[in-house]
């Protein structure tokens, strides 16, 4: 694999695994799955489940190649879209089956066990934009993070959230669109694209 | 089904731009989401753009988390279960059974005989893939030398033999999905055309659909037949597209669309090529209503 950047990088490793190249799908996943883990995790309040969904996403990246389209995003962005996907399906098929979540409900949880990526040297640009994105997300008000966190993580309608939150559904709604607006400007560079 | 076709006011792509990050994380209205996808397909480089802006914020969020390093036993089963998934692919193909007790998922012999459905064709996708290897290495390679038309018969066989593979890898899938125990039949029958027929195989685990219609009258030029999830108490959702063979016989497979609520009915019309974002009158085949 050529050195270039990372993100040039992944799109190397789907097209190879496109073509069935079992070293790109084991490549890709010490790359990305500390991230996706953190990412079920947060979302599944469970190692073992979160673990499982991983496993899941990798194999259906693996299996379904062909549904991935480099011209509507980044591979990372693929990624996300599946881990948060899978996730939430989890999730909701959990709780219709009204098991309780084995894991504290805090939101600091995972963070509060987390390891470091086993990967030195991507962890440096890893820190600066987990910083970017932590800095976008306290530009928040505390209403609208949390308004956000539960439509990202747990996959909540805007009245469930208000249910939630105690909160009229208008505001709610107000909350996440702000809210969503203002991190979106944030995150964005100077040249216009997104971290 | 026909009542929950309904149309919906427009909006400026400057408010579509806005709504773009609440349609990403589902907490749209079932009518603004519907107006998006109508707005996105009809292809407004604007919203494209917003679109994929969208998908970028999103996908940083999970950024601002500590990374979990997951236990090696998750990548060994990740590794494990690609290399089943080639085995079976090379043609590894057991017998398989449902011990499930829930009524809904198939019946023990349904896989097997889907099984019949799909092995003929993936072993005969096989033999030609050998056969065309045969005539490439030991007919058209030599005639290399003969000049542009053995060169250009050379590349045809190679492009044959290409299509041949990526079939067989795809009865692959399929056999592979219909070894999972969570399957659920969910069957489709005619409206428009009576005598035809649908089944849905269902892997409540993963969310593929395979779908397997039957009778079909093939569609007119131009035209395929669409697929339609419609979840409870919201708008059809494109499924897929696909087309039949002169018996009327159709395959595709496809996921359950990701966030859209729980499923009620689906349904088959037919629509341009390409497919419609919204249903087309009469619905040619219909499943009962139900819950997952």
């Amino acid at each position: 694999m050529s050195q270039g950047s990372p993100q040039t990088d992944d799109f190397a490793l789907m097209s190879a695994i496109a073509v069935g190249d079992r070293g790109a799908i084991s490549a890709l996943y010490d790359r990305h799955a500390p991230l996706l883990l953190a990412l079920c995790r947060r979302i599944l309040r469970d190692q073992a489940d979160a673990e499982d969904v991983l496993t899941d996403v990798f194999f259906e990246v693996w299996s379904r190649a062909d549904r991935f389209d480099p011209s509507r995003g980044s591979p990372v962005t693929y990624l996300v879209t599946l881990a948060r996907s899978r996730s939430i399906d989890r999730r909701r098929a959990r709780a219709s089956r009204g098991a309780s979540n084995t894991v504290s409900a805090d939101a600091t949880d995972a963070a509060a066990i987390a390891s470091p990526s086993p990967n030195p040297s991507q962890s440096t640009e890893i820190d600066e934009q987990r910083g970017i994105v932590r800095a976008a997300l306290a530009c928040l008000e505390p209403q609208q993070r949390e308004a956000i966190e539960c439509s990202f993580y747990e996959g909540l309608s805007h009245s469930e959230i208000a249910e939630r939150l105690g909160k009229p559904l208008g505001t709610v709604k107000t909350y996440i669109r702000q809210g969503l607006i203002r991190l979106r400007d944030r995150l964005r560079t100077p040249s216009g694209e997104s971290v | 089904v026909e009542n929950l076709f309904e149309e919906w006011s427009e909006l400026t792509c400057d408010e579509r731009r806005d709504l773009m990050l609440c349609y990403l994380t589902g907490v749209l209205e079932p009518a603004e989401a519907q107006d998006l996808r109508l707005h996105l397909a009809g292809g407004c480089p604007c919203c494209a753009g917003a679109l994929a802006e969208a998908q970028a914020t999103m996908a940083a969020l999970p950024q601002a988390l500590d990374p979990v390093t997951p236990s090696p036993a998750t990548k060994q089963r990740l590794m494990q279960r690609i290399e089943r998934e080639e085995r079976a692919v090379a043609g590894s193909i057991g017998p398989t059974s449902s011990s499930s007790p829930q009524s809904d998922r198939l019946p023990d012999s349904a896989p097997l005989r889907l099984f019949r459905y799909f092995v003929p064709a993936a072993v005969a996708a096989g033999i030609a893939i050998v056969v065309t290897h045969a005539l490439v290495m030991r007919g058209v390679a030599p005639a290399l030398h003969a000049g542009d038309f053995a060169r250009e018969m050379l590349v045809q066989e190679q492009q044959r033999s290409e299509q041949l593979q990526e079939m067989l890898k795809r009865q692959g899938r399929y056999v592979d999905m219909l070894r999972s125990p969570n399957l659920k039949m969910v069957q489709l029958d005619g409206a428009a055309q009576q005598s035809a027929v649908a089944r849905i195989i269902w892997d409540q685990k993963t969310n593929d659909w395979l779908v397997l219609a039957d009778g079909l009258t093939p569609p007119p030029p131009g035209k395929v037949y669409e697929l339609w999830y419609i979840p409870a108490g919201a708008n059809p959702v494109n499924a897929g597209t696909f087309t039949v063979d002169s018996n009327g016989r159709g395959t595709m497979m496809t996921k359950v669309p990701a966030n859209v609520g729980p499923f009620a009915v689906a349904a088959v019309t037919i629509e341009k090529a390409g497919g419609s974002d919204t249903p087309t009158m009469p619905i040619q085949l219909a499943s009962k209503a139900s819950g997952t």
